[in-house]
């Protein structure tokens, strides 16, 4: 037992220590301070700031109008081949290389195809532009809050509260909006920070569909970081702190949300 | 109050027959005591009742009204399940007063009969506390005030006091029979314990492999078994009643 207890806490020690060095070996880029100071009042970096976090913040919340009504049919209705369709929505996108969805829609949305050719009919062009990073990071980002929210809505079945709430007489909207959704109140704001954060690191399928290189537009901040890496390490592992440092800040916030939330 | 006929209900899940055609009766106001071994079909026939399974064949009636198509919300029934099922996000008055507001019924009206269910079951003073900060015997008697409420045709106890201390129990027996008889509510109780079934149960229903072995006052059962398997699940039962 002991032998076991050694081993378990061995192993754990060492991917503990392996996070936390990753993690706080960023901060090192903390002595190119007056670097930072420069990235931090350049209009470039500014506006791949803002790309990043508002675009993440979009994605974020599609996910949340969507993802929620999938995650309650997941959980609460049984159809054939429900396994498959799980897998495919919420597995099947965490396994995909970010770049293959970018070739993906970039080959669905191009002029020649039938997708692409309706669109332009319609006045719509959509490679390389802010939707097109939109419909990149919500593939990506959207399974992280549907899962975490499937698991939530099953658990909930599970002790039968919604059955007793429809035999108090409400109906299923009522039973969702007075019961489900107050009891998942942790699984939808940790669901949504992980599919924020997702989003805003997003940055392979983000580059193949949308470009990323017009700034205020589609140019974000890990596009720029990816870039600048193969230039300049100093520069990159400064804007890669800015980043870091913006993205910890706002999951921490969501965490204090969801521990009010307890 | 209503008296309740299961004509041939039957409910397979995959393959396996967990309700084999079903006749029963309830009749009005009467406290009917549903018991057999676990794993015999007590708790899906109780959800078919509910509405919250539909029957792969058979018919479910409330006095002469057909049930199979009425939703679960607009049976009117009082469900106390196995682990209380009191909403954690809400306190004692809200849990109560849930029926209520899902009924539109006014603010003041709500406040009143809570407090009524409230004096009727002892849990005075208690309104506002959480359900985490209450007894095993107050949750329970939270559960049945809320199931109560909504003035139900029919209750529906599953397993009343399968999550409840020894020392509570006989408060909770006690309670639910006080209750019965001063409201009148047809009531299934299940259970599956025959000590229990004996203590409560104006009749008592026997199931056996998904299917009432037999429907009788308590000494009828002792007297006239209708099977071996009734005789021998009856001499599990300690003397007494």
């Amino acid at each position: 037992m002991e032998l076991f207890k050694a081993f378990m806490l061995t192993l754990a020690s060492f991917f503990i220590v392996f996070v936390i060095i990753s993690i706080f070996y960023l901060f090192t880029a903390l002595s190119y301070g007056t670097l930072i100071i420069e990235y931090l009042l350049s209009q470039q970096i500014l506006l791949a700031l803002w790309v990043s976090i508002s675009s993440s913040t979009i994605v974020m919340l599609i996910s949340l109008l969507f993802g929620v009504p999938t995650a309650w049919l997941l959980a609460n209705k049984d159809f054939k081949n429900k396994g498959l369709l799980e897998t495919l929505i919420v597995d099947v996108p965490h396994s995909f290389p970010p770049g293959v969805i970018g070739t993906t829609y970039l080959f669905m949305f191009q002029t020649t195809s039938p997708i692409g050719t309706l669109l332009q009919n319609l006045g719509i062009s959509l490679v390389n532009t802010f939707w097109a990073m939109i419909l990149v990071k919500t593939f990506i980002s959207a399974p992280f809050l549907i899962g975490i929210l499937t698991m939530r809505f099953r658990s909930l079945r599970e002790t039968e509260l919604e059955v007793i709430a429809k035999s108090l007489g409400a109906s299923e909207f009522k039973t969702f909006y007075t019961i489900t959704l107050p009891l998942s109140k942790n699984a939808i704001v940790g669901g949504s920070a992980r599919c924020w954060a997702r989003a805003l690191g997003e940055v392979a399928g983000t580059i193949v569909f949308a470009g990323a290189i017009i700034p205020g537009i589609t140019q974000t901040m890990p596009a720029i970081i990816v870039f600048e890496a193969q230039t300049s390490l100093p520069a990159s592992l400064t804007l890669a702190l800015i980043l870091a440092t913006i993205s910890i800040t706002i999951l921490i916030l969501f965490k204090i949300l969801s521990e009010r939330n307890q | 109050m209503v008296t309740v006929k299961l004509k041939e209900i039957g409910k397979n899940f995959g393959e396996v027959k967990i309700i084999n055609g079903v006749n029963w009766e309830i009749l009005k106001g009467e406290l009917m005591v549903l018991v057999g071994p676990s794993g015999c079909g007590k708790t899906t026939l109780l959800k078919i009742i509910l509405g919250v399974l539909d029957p792969d064949n058979g018919e479910i009636y409330f006095n002469q009204k057909l049930m199979n198509k009425v939703s679960i919300s607009e049976r009117n029934v009082g469900f106390v399940p196995q682990n209380f099922g009191l909403f954690p996000h809400l306190n004692v008055n809200e849990n109560i007063g849930y029926g209520l507001k899902m009924r539109n019924i006014p603010k003041n009206k709500i406040e009143m009969l809570t407090n009524k269910f409230i004096g009727m079951l002892k849990l005075e003073g208690l309104g506002l506390r959480a359900t985490n900060q209450l007894s095993w015997g107050q949750r329970q008697r939270v559960a049945l005030a809320r199931a109560l409420a909504i003035e139900p045709s029919l209750l529906l106890l599953d397993e009343p006091l399968s999550a409840v201390d020894w020392a509570s129990r006989k408060e909770i027996t006690d309670e639910i029979n006080r209750m019965q008889k001063r409201l009148r509510i047809t009531t299934i109780y299940v259970t599956h314990d025959i000590n229990e079934a004996f203590e409560i149960g104006d009749r008592i229903a026997v199931m056996h492999d998904g299917k009432i072995e037999q429907c009788d006052r308590a000494e009828c059962l002792i007297k006239t078994p209708k099977s071996n398997f009734i005789a021998a699940y009856l001499k599990n039962r300690r003397v007494g009643k």
